[in-house]
C-alpha cells in the first residue's frame, strides 16, 4: 500500500490520506477549542488543508 | 481529579493500539496543548512518555486495559463460537480459554485483564480422609470434584434427620 500510495495521490488526491496526517488532524481538532455548537464533518481535502496549514513541514514527503 | 492549566485539555483516546490511534496517541503526548493522555484499549500499549514531557514528575498517559473476552465458565457454559473468539485474543504469557483441553474442568476462569487471565481454584471437598469425614480443604494442585460421598458422610450431613421428620409426619 505504501509502494501504490503516491499514484493513488497523483491518480484521486481526494480519496487517500496519510494516517498520521489523519491523526494530528484528529489530535488539532480535538484540542483546538472554536466554540461553535454542533459538529462539522471534515473530508479528505479538509484534512490535507489543515495539515498544510498546520504543519507544512510534514508535506515535503 | 486534579486541576488542569486552561490551556491544557484532557484527551480520551479508544482505539490507541491501532495504526491511526497510535500516530494520534504519540502526537498527543507530544502536543503542548494536551494534558494527561488516556488510551482505553484491550491490549497493553508499551508507549511510555518522553524525557522532553512538560510534566516530568506525572505520567500524562494513563493506560486503561479492559478484557472483553467471553470465557467458558462451569456454572455458565458458554458456547463453541465464543470460547474459539476469546482463544483468537493475542496476549503474551496469558492463560486463554483455547489453551485449555477442556475449560470446564477448571473451578472459573476471572476474566479482567486479558493479557492476564488467572485460574483460581476454589476449596473444595474431599472425599475420602483418614477419618471418613467430609472437609472443606483448599488445595491447589487438586483437580477433580467430588463424585461419591460416602455413606456415612451423607449421615453426618444431616439426611438421617430429614428421613426421621418424615417418619413422624406419616404416623
Amino acid at each position: 500500500m505504501r509502494a501504490i500510495y503516491p499514484a493513488f495521490r497523483m491518480l484521486f488526491p481526494n480519496q487517500v490520506i496519510r494516517a498520521d496526517d489523519l491523526a494530528r488532524t484528529m489530535v488539532d481538532v480535538a484540542v483546538r477549542r472554536t466554540g461553535e455548537p454542533g459538529g462539522f464533518v471534515l473530508e479528505n481535502r479538509d484534512i490535507r488543508a489543515m495539515v498544510e496549514q498546520l504543519h507544512p513541514s510534514s508535506r515535503n514527503h | 481529579m486534579n486541576a488542569l492549566p486552561p490551556s491544557q485539555a484532557r484527551l480520551v483516546i479508544v482505539g490507541a493500539t491501532g495504526m491511526v490511534g497510535g500516530y494520534a496517541l504519540r502526537y498527543a503526548l507530544d502536543h503542548p496543548a494536551t494534558g494527561p493522555v488516556t488510551a482505553i484499549g484491550r491490549r497493553k500499549i508499551g508507549i511510555t512518555s518522553g524525557p522532553e514531557d512538560v510534566n516530568a514528575g506525572k505520567p500524562r498517559r494513563k493506560q486503561r486495559v479492559l478484557g472483553l473476552s467471553f470465557v467458558a465458565r462451569e456454572s455458565q457454559p458458554a458456547s463453541s463460537s465464543r470460547v474459539r473468539a476469546a482463544a483468537a485474543q493475542k496476549g503474551k504469557g496469558c492463560s486463554r480459554a483455547g489453551d485449555m483441553e477442556n475449560p470446564r474442568e477448571r473451578d472459573c476462569v476471572f476474566h479482567g485483564d486479558l493479557a492476564e487471565l488467572h485460574i483460581r481454584h476454589r476449596p473444595r471437598v474431599r472425599a475420602q480422609t483418614k477419618d471418613r469425614r467430609v472437609l472443606a480443604r483448599e488445595r491447589v494442585r487438586e483437580c477433580r470434584a467430588v463424585r461419591e460421598v460416602w455413606m456415612q458422610n451423607l449421615l453426618q450431613l444431616g439426611v438421617t434427620s430429614i428421613r426421621r421428620s418424615r417418619a413422624k409426619n406419616r404416623t
